[in-house]
């Protein structure tokens, strides 16, 4: 039982740090809708950035999401976003010296070409992996194209989209979600839809909580039955021991040598069991755990396997303080003089 | 060599008692108990009990000494395990293991060897007249039958002093006639036998007897001697 809850923790948490690594643990991501009618519509053109001013606390990236779609060679659709002149230093490592054109897909091999079209216009774009620059955007496939490519690109509107990951030690995400909101409500702006990992985090954190209460209950719990459980067996041993203990002292047989062989018994026996717990959840695990409704990715024990973890080397030093518990009544016997015992 | 001499077992002002609030069970008892069969007699609680187990080192002795032949103190290892039998009242076989393999492992912590553990326990079986039931387990034996195995297992090391306590209360004659058969042709030259007993049937038996009432405070003297009259 401890295992399995211990497990399932485990599981719990491995899939928030996954959607946590999707999403991009330290990175912010701010999205502005502007239509034609806005105040900061400039078509084809470079639009001040309001956030400049955290441009000295982290890598900030600039983008506009159009709300028009490019189609592949592969007949897929593609989702668009443009960059400007200021967006090339942080793209860098996506760019390819033949094409501006980037397609930011899993599916198609790293490195190759592929025609897009969009807008009546074709390129070949250079396939790149989306990560960790990018993968806070948080859309499957897309392609990123320079503002300037093809006229009238953004003509129906667009979003604005700027990710903004903080320097390493720098503020915690929560201020810059402050600034933000500040900055906007400065210009007497609505303040843009502010995506971060903060929630997630939050809900780690408080999963971790959780966890850690659990952990103490489970200590408790597995604690108090280890008592009754191995009370019990230390009960029977003694009264059990007392008697064959004190006979085969009588033989001459040295008490520590039967202490040892009863300690020994126990430990075999304790630790026996909890290693066939642990084996018979480990041969379960994927039927319960997919019962349970974690993702078969997670509970793939090729990937991760939480039987090989500190809590399970916990459970068996539980299990092993309990079997040397349990053989101290035998040494208190042992310490009784056999012809008291066998009177 | 043999390690003892047959110079007996000496005890000297032993004195025990149980708890240091209770009245000596033995007191000052000093006598020399030579090769041969020593008959312990006595009402109950007069101490012949307690002075054999006193003598095998199964209960610490509080003042005076015990010397067992060759020099040896009552609580030495080797001699518990090699040189000295004992056969308890009751409680005297493991529970879970047949007669032949309770014999088997008293041979084998006396340091045996394996054939010749098995030599002896299948002589001994044959003497004791347990042959049959080498396979069965304590509980499925007769008092009688539990008792002489208890005597073949602790014959089985075939020891220089062997003590016996209470080894024929219960049993009937042929019981006890095959006891008494077993340690006539045993005990012989240098081996001691202690027996505390009620039993008049092992007083042919014995070569000396000594009588454990004498020690007793004078009330419960009489009250013993008038449970004999």
């Amino acid at each position: 039982m401890a295992a399995l809850i211990l497990v399932t923790f485990t599981l719990l948490e491995k899939s928030l740090r996954e959607r946590l690594s999707k999403f991009g643990l330290n990175t912010l991501v701010a999205r502005e809708v502007i239509t034609p009618t806005s105040a900061d519509y400039i078509p084809n053109g470079e639009v001040p950035n309001r956030l400049s001013p955290l441009d000295e606390f982290g890598r900030m990236l600039r983008l506009r999401q159009l709300f028009t779609r490019a189609k592949s060679e592969f007949a897929g659709d593609l989702t668009i976003f443009t960059y400007g002149q200021e967006s090339l230093p942080v793209l860098a490592e996506y760019l390819d010296a033949n094409t501006g054109l980037v397609c930011v897909t899993d599916d198609w091999p790293e490195g190759s070409y592929v025609t897009i079209t969009l807008n009546r216009q074709s390129g070949q774009a250079i396939v790149r992996r989306a990560g960790d620059l990018l993968q806070p955007i948080n859309t499957a496939d897309f392609i990123l194209v320079p503002q300037n490519w093809s006229p009238d690109l953004d003509r129906a509107g667009y979003t604005d989209i700027t990710l903004f990951e903080p320097l390493a030690d720098g503020l915690p995400m929560n201020r810059f979600t402050e600034a933000i909101a500040i900055t906007y409500s400065l210009d007497r702006q609505t303040a843009p839809q502010i995506q971060s990992a903060l929630p997630v985090l939050r809900e780690l954190e408080a999963l971790q909580a959780r966890q850690n209460q659990w952990r103490l209950a489970m200590a408790a719990l597995l604690g108090l039955s280890l008592a009754l459980v191995y009370g019990a067996i230390a009960v029977l041993e003694f009264r059990q021991n007392l008697y064959v203990g004190a006979l085969l002292r009588s033989f001459g047989a040295p008490g520590k040598a039967l202490y040892f062989r009863q300690w020994i018994e126990n430990a075999f026996v304790a630790n026996a069991a909890a290693l066939v717990a642990i084996f018979f959840l480990y041969s379960v695990h994927e039927q319960l755990f997919k019962m349970f409704g974690f993702s078969s990715s997670l509970i793939n024990l090729k990937v991760h396997n939480p039987y090989w973890s500190e809590e399970m080397v916990l459970i068996l030093i539980c299990v092993n303080i309990g079997a040397f518990i349990s053989s101290l009544p035998v040494a208190f016997g042992l310490r009784r003089s056999v012809g008291q015992v066998l009177s | 060599m043999h390690p003892f001499n047959a110079t007996g077992i000496q005890c000297q002002q032993v004195c025990y008692r149980y708890h240091s609030s209770t009245p000596w069970v033995l007191n000052e008892f000093t006598h020399t108990f030579q090769p041969g069969i020593s008959l312990i007699k006595g009402a109950s609680g007069c101490g012949k009990s307690t002075l054999l187990r006193l003598i095998a080192g199964y209960l610490p002795l509080e003042k005076g000494e015990i010397t067992l032949p060759g020099g040896a103190t009552p609580n030495n290892r080797f001699v518990q395990r090699r040189d000295l039998g004992f056969v308890f009242q009751q409680l005297n076989l493991l529970p879970l293991a047949t007669v032949a393999r309770n014999l088997e492992m008293a041979g084998t912590l006396a340091g045996l060897g394996h054939e010749e553990t098995a030599e002896r326990t299948s002589r001994w079986l044959k003497l004791l007249g347990l042959d049959a039931l080498a396979t069965r387990r304590p509980h499925q034996l007769s008092g009688g039958q539990q008792q002489r195995a208890a005597i073949a297992r602790a014959l089985i090391k075939e020891p220089t002093i062997l003590l016996l306590d209470e080894p024929t209360s219960g049993l009937d004659d042929l019981n006890t006639q095959v006891i008494i058969q077993t340690l006539r042709q045993y005990v012989t030259g240098a081996k001691i036998c202690i027996i505390c007993t009620h039993d008049h049937r092992l007083d042919s038996l014995a070569h000396e007897v000594l009588d454990f009432n004498r020690f007793l405070p004078l009330e419960r003297h009489l009250v013993a001697l008038a449970g004999t009259a």
